[in-house]
């Protein structure tokens, strides 16, 4: 039970008692006081009885009026008395007896005074002494009843004081006994817990949160002990987490402190006043600051005239919440020092500036490092521009990233023209596709070579173009270099050199000039004997294709190839010429008939079906051939290789991989 | 087992209570008494009755036998030749043997009324007033308060008894007596007034009799109880004391017990019962009126004797002091 509830259940218990004894001690007072006012009827009633008796007693002797009188007053008084209602409670049990015995007084006595005017013979005698009886029983009775009554009043008054006493007595006791009782059973619930409470109490106050009152009743105390132990427990937990979040703050601020002195910048901080209020180690040593003494340095004499000069332009808007980043240079030790200073205002909460941070970082190695590279990059371009090459860089995206000088000289282009232009819109769709090929092998990761003729200012000239793939550590390739060589002057050098030359270099065959010479010599021995001569006209199907694919060293394999195979087609006799490229003449000389010549055009296809290996990789390489027969007119070395050449066209029309003859 | 009457009052029960703690400390020697009564079937015997029926003498610690005796005289013999131990008697029988012996005493009044006595006449007697008896047939039990109640009717009313012949009887015998004309009246106690009036209907006449004489009932014991068997006199007085407030707390159950008792109808009961008093006492009146009466029975002849015998001598307080000393009104 809550000691509140008990409380109240024992003023309502008290009130309750006091309620019940004040009830009981008033009914018991009325009691008394009714049973006093009955005790006093009773003896007015009594006195009457006694009065009457006595008069009843007295009347005989004489049978005075007088006496009659007095005992008929006295009778009267008496009923009147008796007839008289009990105020309240239960009528005394024997007042109806004896009212009806005060109803029959009158009658005797009625009887007995007649008899004053009887004969005064025996027999009124006899009747009186029997009527003075019956007086005397009536009347005696009457007062023995009213005696009794007196009595039992007096002892119902008895009764009632006892009772009255015996409740004030008892009450009182119980009262006593009730409020000690519960002032016991109070103190013994609410003594031991708040004893114990106040000990939590004192240890709490000395520190030692890990009490606990350790009180489980269910009343107010133990909700109070409980919401203590409670209490103590979320301090010690809040008391705990306070002292982690302090060491974590702690170790926080040495790893920052640590960070701030190692790392390569000159931090401050300046409150709004410009007061120096913290500098890391570096800015320390570098500014020569004292650190016991952070205070009395303000920016100016912190920085010094110098860089502070520099700054002090800035502050203001730092000051109004603005981040600057300036760049500074001093003079130390005669050497020039380049500063980037950062400003950054510290802003609290209310938007409003409390000082900013300065943290400057020493540039002067990068500015250096920047500076020589730039040197370096001007000493590169000055070499590229005045190379006699073109170079360029073409990213993995065929962005154009770089063109040297020679752009200019010998194309008329300007470098920075091209520069970030796709190579596309820098040289047309078509060579753009020509040159895709090379360009994606070489993305591809091949370094690739080839080269071209093309036709720039109106003059022809050749270039020998390579592409080398520019390859990063992960081997990704990022773009590729194209290095374009002038070669025109090495290609007419060779072609002079070869028009000299009677012999093909590359596959020992005759050439265009031993082949006119053999052709003049053949024709003439043709008219001596009279017996014709045919001329063949051939090239490689495709050879461009070939070349394009394989490269200009897998072309030369296939020439060679290509030659040997002609020249195993054909007699001993027989000349085998290559004119230029993948062109060969077959001049046949001595034929019976001109058929034969047919049979050795198909020899020379048949010769041609074997595959090609190229690289260690079979290739299929076909031939169309022109053929022209001679002894059907006069006959021109000119004419006949005409002649061969538009059937040979007319071979690569019907299909290629065949031959066709050219007829008169 | 005890049965309480269910409304007594505090005082009562606290009363009851103290007796039947009484009864636990001293119960072995209480358990042996043995009274023999001789009650009278009178409406005025109500108290014995009732506590016969609710056990009251048993809570006194007493074994009560009750033999029934047909008239106070009767009973009053059985006292005196110790077939019983008590009786109950009306005053009339004691001052009739008072005369004869005094191996008897008087211990209480347990009943009162004035209503008890009737005097009955035959319609066709002529006998319409008192003065009419003069010259008739009266039939009384002799010796006892019918003798008496006939006697002070007439010396009431101013007729010399010597004028009307009584007819002895026994009050069983009345009704065929006035039936069979052998006598014009009957002098006569309830509940033998009530079966007349009951069977003769309007063939008979009740006289009015009020004012004339109260009788009381008493309990008389034989003397040599005196002193020795005190304590079981006031065991017998203490259950009588209960019964009557048992009558007065519950009325209608006490008027159910004497229906059954007498064997009569709720009538009579309603009849008999607004005159009876039922208040356990000894008296000084009692004296008064056992006196009163002796001097009627020499004056008119009924005794030989030549003096009032001291009927104080007679009275013995000791166990109705013991009981309730507020009912003891007499001084010795």
């Amino acid at each position: 039970m809550r000691i509140r509830t008990q409380l109240r259940l024992t003023m309502a218990i008290a009130f309750g008692v006091v309620l019940l004894v004040a009830g009981l001690a008033w009914q018991s007072v009325n009691a008394a006081n009714e049973a006093g006012a009955e005790q006093e009827r009773s003896r007015t009633v009594a006195r009457h009885a006694t009065a009457l008796l006595l008069l009843t007693q007295e009347y005989p002797r004489y049978f005075e009026e007088r006496v009659a009188q007095q005992w008929r007053e006295r009778h009267g008084a008496l009923v009147v008395e008796l007839s008289q209602a009990t105020l309240s409670g239960p009528e005394w049990a024997g007042l109806g007896a004896l009212r009806d015995s005060a109803r029959r007084l009158p009658l005797l006595f009625d009887r007995l005074t007649s008899l004053t005017s009887a004969p005064e013979v025996g027999f009124t005698a006899r009747r009186a002494d029997f009527l003075v009886d019956q007086m005397i029983n009536e009347t005696q009775g009457l007062a023995d009843g009213v005696y009794r009554w007196s009595r039992e009043a007096a002892a119902a008054q008895q009764t009632a004081t006892r009772r009255y006493e015996w409740i004030s007595v008892s009450s009182l006791a119980l009262l006593v006994v009730l409020l000690l009782g519960q002032s016991v059973v109070i103190a013994r619930r609410m003594v031991g817990p708040v004893t114990r409470i106040e000990r939590a109490v004192a240890a709490v106050e000395a520190g030692n949160l890990g009490v606990k009152v350790g009180w489980e009743s269910a009343d107010e105390l133990g909700h109070l002990a409980r919401g203590f132990d409670s209490m103590t427990s979320s301090l010690a937990e809040r008391r705990d987490e306070l002292r982690a979040e302090m060491l974590r703050r702690e170790a926080s601020e040495q790893r920052v402190t640590a960070i701030t002195n190692n790392i390569p910048a000159l931090i401050g901080y300046y409150d709004a006043d410009q007061r120096l209020k913290f500098a890391n180690g570096p800015a320390l040593q570098r500014f020569g600051l004292d650190a016991e003494k952070l205070d009395e340095y303000s920016m100016r004499t912190a920085l010094g005239e110098a860089l502070h000069a520099q700054h002090e332009s800035f502050v203001p808007r730092v000051l109004a919440g603005q981040r600057v980043t300036l760049e500074a240079e001093w003079v130390r030790d005669g050497h020039r020092e380049h500063y980037q200073s950062h400003l950054v205002p510290d802003v609290d909460t209310d938007g409003r500036v409390r000082g900013f941070y300065a943290m400057i970082f020493d540039v002067t190695a990068l500015k250096q490092a920047e500076e020589a590279r730039a040197a370096g990059e001007l000493r590169l371009r000055t070499i590229t521009d005045h190379l006699p090459a073109l170079i360029s860089y073409v990213d993995e995206h065929h962005f154009i990233r770089f063109c040297n000088g020679t752009y200019r000289s010998w194309l008329g282009v300007e470098p920075t023209a091209l520069i970030d232009k796709h190579l596309r819109d820098a040289v047309g769709p078509a060579l753009y596709a020509q040159r895709s090929g090379q360009l994606e092998r070489a993305l591809g990761g091949e370094r690739v070579e080839f080269e071209t003729m093309s036709i720039v200012r109106g003059a022809s000239r050749y270039l020998r173009t390579e592409y080398i793939p520019d390859v990063r550590p992960d081997g990704h390739v990022v773009g590729v270099y194209a290095l374009s060589a002038d070669i025109t002057a090495l290609k007419e050098a060779e072609a002079r050199m070869s028009e000299q030359a009677r012999s093909d270099s590359l596959t020992g065959l005759p050439n265009r000039r031993q082949l006119n010479e053999r052709l003049e010599e053949a024709l003439a021995r043709s008219r001596r004997s009279q017996r014709p001569l045919a001329l063949m006209f051939l090239d490689i199907d495709h050879f461009k294709s070939i070349n394009d694919t394989l490269g200009h060293k897998g072309g030369d394999i296939v020439l060679q190839e290509f030659a040997r195979r002609l020249v195993g087609s054909v007699r001993g006799t027989d000349t085998v010429a290559r004119l230029a490229g993948d062109e060969f003449v077959v001049v046949l000389e001595g034929l019976n008939i001109g058929l034969e010549a047919e049979q050795v055009a198909r020899k020379i296809l048949r010769s041609m079906t074997r595959p090609f290996e190229v690289g260690g990789t079979p290739l299929s390489v076909t031939t169309s051939i022109g053929v022209v027969v001679s002894g059907s007119g006069p006959e021109e070395a000119a004419d006949l290789l005409t002649r061969a050449d538009e059937a040979l066209y007319r071979a690569k029309r019907s299909g290629r991989n065949t031959f066709a003859l050219s007829m008169y | 087992m005890m049965s309480l009457p269910r409304r007594a009052p505090p005082a009562c029960r606290m009363r009851w209570i103290a007796a039947v703690a009484a009864s636990l400390m001293t119960g072995a020697a209480i358990a042996q008494s043995v009274l023999s009564l001789g009650v009278p079937r009178s409406p005025l015997s109500l108290p014995l009755f009732i506590a016969e029926s609710e056990g009251m003498f048993e809570d006194a610690g007493l074994r009560v036998n009750i033999a029934e005796c047909p008239t106070g005289q009767r009973c009053m013999k059985m006292v005196l030749d110790g077939s019983a131990d008590v009786a109950t008697v009306g005053d009339t029988p004691i001052v009739f043997n008072s005369f004869s012996s005094s191996d008897f005493v008087v211990i209480g009044t347990i009943a009162s009324t004035p209503g008890d006595l009737k005097l009955i006449v035959r319609r066709d007697s002529g006998i319409s007033s008192p003065a009419g008896l003069a010259g008739h047939k009266i039939g009384i039990v002799s010796g006892s308060t019918s003798q008496y109640f006939l006697d002070s009717f007439l010396l009431t009313h101013g007729i010399d008894p010597a004028l009307v012949t009584t007819v002895p009887m026994q009050p069983d015998a009345m009704l065929d007596a006035l039936q069979s004309r052998r006598v014009d009246g009957v002098s006569v106690w309830e509940p033998f007034g009530y079966r007349i009036t009951g069977a003769m209907r309007s063939g008979v006449l009740l006289l009015p009799t009020e004012g004339i004489y109260s009788v009381t009932f008493n309990l008389v014991a034989h003397r040599r109880m005196v002193g020795a068997r005190d304590a079981d006199l006031s065991r017998l007085l203490r259950a009588v004391e209960r019964a009557e407030q048992f009558i007065q707390a519950q009325p209608e159950r006490a008027k159910s017990i004497l229906r059954r008792r007498l064997g009569t109808d709720d009538a009579f009961v309603q009849w008999v019962w607004p005159q009876q008093l039922f208040r356990l006492s000894l008296d000084q009146s009692l004296l008064k009126t056992l006196e009163s009466e002796a001097r009627w029975a020499l004056r008119e002849g009924h005794v030989s004797g030549r003096a009032t015998p001291n009927f104080l001598s007679l009275f013995h307080r000791a166990p109705l002091t013991a009981v309730n000393p507020s009912a003891v009104g007499i001084s010795r």
